[in-house]
């Protein structure tokens, strides 16, 4: 009787069938070290990275359906292809210490201490980092250091306020009372590493006015992906 | 026995180990104190009435201590500042999903460098109206106890910011609250404009539009993209987006003075318009500014003025030669 081709190439069927299957499961997989990870891949016959003084710029061949374009609409984007690709997205945020103290107040001198925010992201949008408070600078029987309005503080009047300094800073200009409502102190518009931005904050108190006491606050930093 | 060159040693000997000490202090001592990574930055998924679901975020202890996570669900809205604020609030703001959501228990220990899985479930009631929702996650360490007397303490929160769309029949309404330059003339470019766009539908948009610029004939000169990164507006909030008109070379070395000496593409009286929404229901804006670049004009003139110079003295130089050549001749 004649074997089945089935049969008859059994052995060679299935080494053939594993052959196929176990590069597919080896290219679809992570591949990531203790300082890397490798999140997507592709075999393609080509592709090369350009570069000028302004730009840089990824390509590869042979990608089917990675049209450079997306297709996009009101409300949705697509963007197609291997080197649309990307991981999700991420953002860290490092605050340099938690607790700022601005000492004995003197109406001869602005008592300063600052700290620092470091925000890195993967997001091709950015972030924002916003600055918000639970009230006032105040003592034990709610009296209140008055937040600055002027946009600097003085030695010699009671004002407080926070300046900030770094390539992304949005404070950098003038001293800003820290408030309730909120006010972005940090922001960037694309991916960006370690960047940091000082905040400074500052207290001073007029020879008359001011009761004297420990003035306290809670200040909260939210950091946020732009979307 | 000198005693000077073994003395001289031991305080180069201390020396070099408070430096040591120092450098070992600042260290581990200038550590941050909070130092978390949370991804996604944004989700954004597509909903039905009645789905329970989970979003799995994931953190990352930075630090070299374990931290104590505490989360919380806040709504969001937009404001309508030039930078990307997002105002993050207890009361629920139009299309919230500030109640679809609960994140884990406060509490859980990350330990130092490991990232963990942190679910929210999500709940759609039955009754979601359709269109787009929003909440966001902000996760942080364990609050401070108390405010301690005579100091300010301050907390640092991630947060993840979570877009829903319920299927349905929605509204796509897009409005033009203002569109401005700074400027109402200019000497050269850039013209910086300003548009501010309110989403008055019931959707999350992402307005991707044109400026286009015309001359006092009317011909286009330029058109320049709007929200080419692609930024989303809430239902029922504004955003502004700003767009430069600038030279192609602005960016270059030198490119300020180029611009500044470069005669622009185009100049007199410009009308620019901007247009949003759909085909069926979209809006217009438009207005105008000068463009006038008054240094290539001067230096041009200048050019002109010295050239005129020249030829009327070439000029004169001529005819002083030509009477004496002919007195020569006699």
């Amino acid at each position: 009787m004649k074997k089945s081709f089935l049969r008859k190439n059994f052995e060679q069927i299935i080494l053939v069938t594993l052959l196929l299957l176990y590069p597919a499961k080896l290219f679809a997989s992570v591949m990531s070290s203790t300082n890397f990870a490798i999140y997507v891949d592709t075999v393609s016959v080509g592709g090369l990275r350009s570069t000028s003084t302004n730009f840089g710029l990824f390509d590869n061949l042979a990608d089917v359906g990675g049209s450079p374009t997306s297709s996009t609409s009101t409300s949705y984007r697509v963007d197609s292809g291997f080197i649309a690709s990307s991981p999700d997205p991420s953002i860290t945020a490092n605050l340099s210490t938690s607790n700022i103290s601005l000492g004995t107040l003197s109406d001869s001198a602005v008592r300063t201490d600052s700290h620092t925010i470091t925000v890195t992201t993967n997001s091709p949008t950015g972030y924002t980092t916003t600055m918000t408070t639970d009230g006032n600078l105040r003592d034990c029987c709610g009296h209140n250091i008055t937040g600055v309005g002027d946009g600097s503080v003085s030695a010699g009047s009671n004002e407080y306020g926070i300046r900030t300094s770094g390539s992304e800073g949005q404070q950098n200009s003038s001293d800003i009372a820290p408030s309730a409502s909120g006010f972005v102190i940090a922001s960037a518009s694309g991916p960006i590493t370690s960047s940091q931005t000082t905040i400074t904050f500052k207290a001073a108190m007029a020879s008359a006015g001011l009761t004297p006491g420990s003035y306290s606050q809670s200040v909260t930093y939210t950091t946020v992906g732009n979307f | 026995m000198k005693t000077g060159p073994i003395v001289a040693a031991h305080i180069k000997m201390i020396r070099a180990c408070l430096i040591f000490f120092v450098f070992v202090a600042v260290i581990f001592f200038s550590r941050p104190v909070y130092a978390l990574t949370i991804t996604p930055v944004v989700v954004r998924r597509d909903v039905k009435p009645g789905e329970v679901f989970m979003v799995s975020l994931q953190v990352r202890n930075d630090l070299n201590v374990s931290v104590s996570l505490s989360s919380e669900i806040k709504s969001i809205s937009q404001s309508p500042s030039t930078n990307s604020v997002v105002i993050f609030s207890d009361t629920p703001s139009f299309h919230s999903a500030i109640s679809w959501i609960k994140s884990p228990k406060d509490g859980i220990i990350l330990e130092p460098g490991k990232t963990i899985p942190y679910p929210l479930s999500v709940r759609v009631p039955t009754a979601a109206e359709p269109g787009g929702w929003s909440a966001a996650a902000l996760v942080s360490p364990k609050p401070l106890i108390a405010t301690s007397e005579g100091a300010i303490q301050v907390q640092e929160k991630i947060a993840t910011v979570l877009l829903f769309s319920v299927p349905g029949e929605v509204v796509v309404q897009e409005r033009i609250k203002s569109f401005t330059t700074d400027k109402s003339w200019y000497m050269n470019l850039p013209v910086k404009f300003s548009l501010d766009y309110l989403n008055n539908g019931t959707v999350h948009t992402t307005p991707m539009t044109m400026i286009t610029i015309r001359n006092w004939r009317g011909k286009i000169v330029s058109e320049i993209p709007v929200n080419q990164e692609l930024r989303t507006v809430l239902p029922k909030n504004e955003r502004v987006f700003i767009a430069s008109w600038r030279m192609p070379f602005a960016n270059d070395a030198f490119g300020l003075i180029k611009t500044l000496l470069v005669i622009p593409p185009a100049w007199g009286k410009m009308t620019a318009s901007v247009t949003v929404g759909p085909s069926v229901d979209s809006q217009t804006a438009t207005l105008t500014f000068w463009l006038i670049p008054i240094v290539p004009i001067v230096i041009a003139l200048f050019i002109i003025f010295i050239l005129l110079l020249w030829y009327r003295r070439a000029l004169m130089r001529l005819r002083q030669s030509a009477p004496a050549e002919k007195d020569s001749e006699r």
